[in-house]
């Protein structure tokens, strides 16, 4: 490898380094802001539901059966 | 010190100190690169300085960091310290492991080799470990107060490898070259060559200035997510 080769390699690997971490960084920030907001979501809804009497979209829309009643694996 | 009092407002902050940071890495690297006569004994090669020396630098600066962040948490109980202290550890990991492969290639071009076990590279190498495993701690805890303990002990312990990792050079002899800035008397680099540096050193530390705050975020509102979890007494 020549000079250029070695000082292209270097900076390469610092900037990529640094810019991967910050596309990183910014992904991780964007997925955690999403569950924050899903699981403040998932609570405020939580009073109404009251086992065994299960939220509407776990009734199964063809028999009316819930989970709470147990309509067992295959749906 | 959670970051995100005004959502909209902090995120124009946040914008603006990245446009800056952004700006005077493109700067101070393109005077590096082609903006200064390339080193007397080296010739080009040793432009690579302006990246691997600032690497350097500012994992120094993010392990001194985590330090003062987990001593702040273990003296005033406060979790945002806590978060501080990791979101730096993680950004000073990073900078700790583009000065190693830096390092690595810069050896290469000089020395004839990737790797040696000279004192300065092994050292480099332990402390990339230590905060390694710091990292892999803090994710093994699920109790936030308890993981904020042993991590900020480990941070504290941690750090004592910092100041051998730069005295490596003048303590045992090796391949790495001695200190050239910090060291007793004057610096013995060009001038010019000097002012390019902390150019550069100026304008990573801006890096990681936004950086730290952007992983702060991160850490809050992973912590937001844990207490919105946690079982109602």
């Amino acid at each position: 490898m020549t000079d250029p080769g070695f000082i292209l390699a270097a900076y390469t690997v610092v900037l990529g380094g640094l810019g991967g971490y910050v596309v990183t960084l910014d992904r991780r920030g964007r997925a955690a802001r999403r569950l924050l907001e899903a699981v403040a979501r998932q609570q405020a809804t939580e009073p109404g539901d009251e086992r065994p009497n299960a939220p509407a979209s776990d009734v199964d829309p063809n028999t009316g059966a819930s989970d709470a009643e147990g309509r067992g694996p295959g749906r | 010190m959670s970051g995100l009092g005004n959502p909209g407002r902090t995120l124009g902050r946040v914008a603006a100190s990245g446009s800056l940071a952004a700006v005077a890495l493109v700067v101070t690297i393109t005077i590096g690169l082609v903006g200064v006569p390339p080193d007397a004994a080296q010739g080009d090669v040793q432009r690579i300085m302006y990246v691997h020396v600032p690497s350097a630098w500012l994992a120094y600066l993010a392990f001194f960091v985590t330090l003062v962040g987990g001593v702040r948490y273990l003296w005033r109980r406060n979790l945002a310290w806590d978060r501080v202290a990791a979101a730096s550890a993680e950004i000073g990991l990073v900078f700790t492991g583009v000065a190693i492969l830096s390092g690595a290639i810069w050896g290469k071009a000089t020395w004839g080799k990737w790797w040696d076990w000279d004192p300065r590279l092994t050292t480099t190498a332990i402390l990339f470990l230590i905060y390694a495993g710091y990292l892999l701690l803090r994710a093994s805890i699920v109790d936030r107060h308890r993981r904020a303990r042993l991590s900020a002990v480990l941070g504290v312990v941690g750090f004592v490898n910092v100041p051998i990792v730069h005295f490596s050079v003048l303590w045992w002899r090796g391949l790495h070259q001695a200190p050239t800035v910090i060291r007793p008397g004057d610096p013995t680099i060009d001038h010019l060559l000097l002012a390019v540096l902390m150019a550069n050193v100026a304008s990573f530390t801006l890096l990681y200035a936004w950086l730290l705050r952007r992983r702060i975020e991160l850490e809050t509102l992973r912590d937001r997510t844990e207490i919105t979890l946690e079982p109602s007494p």
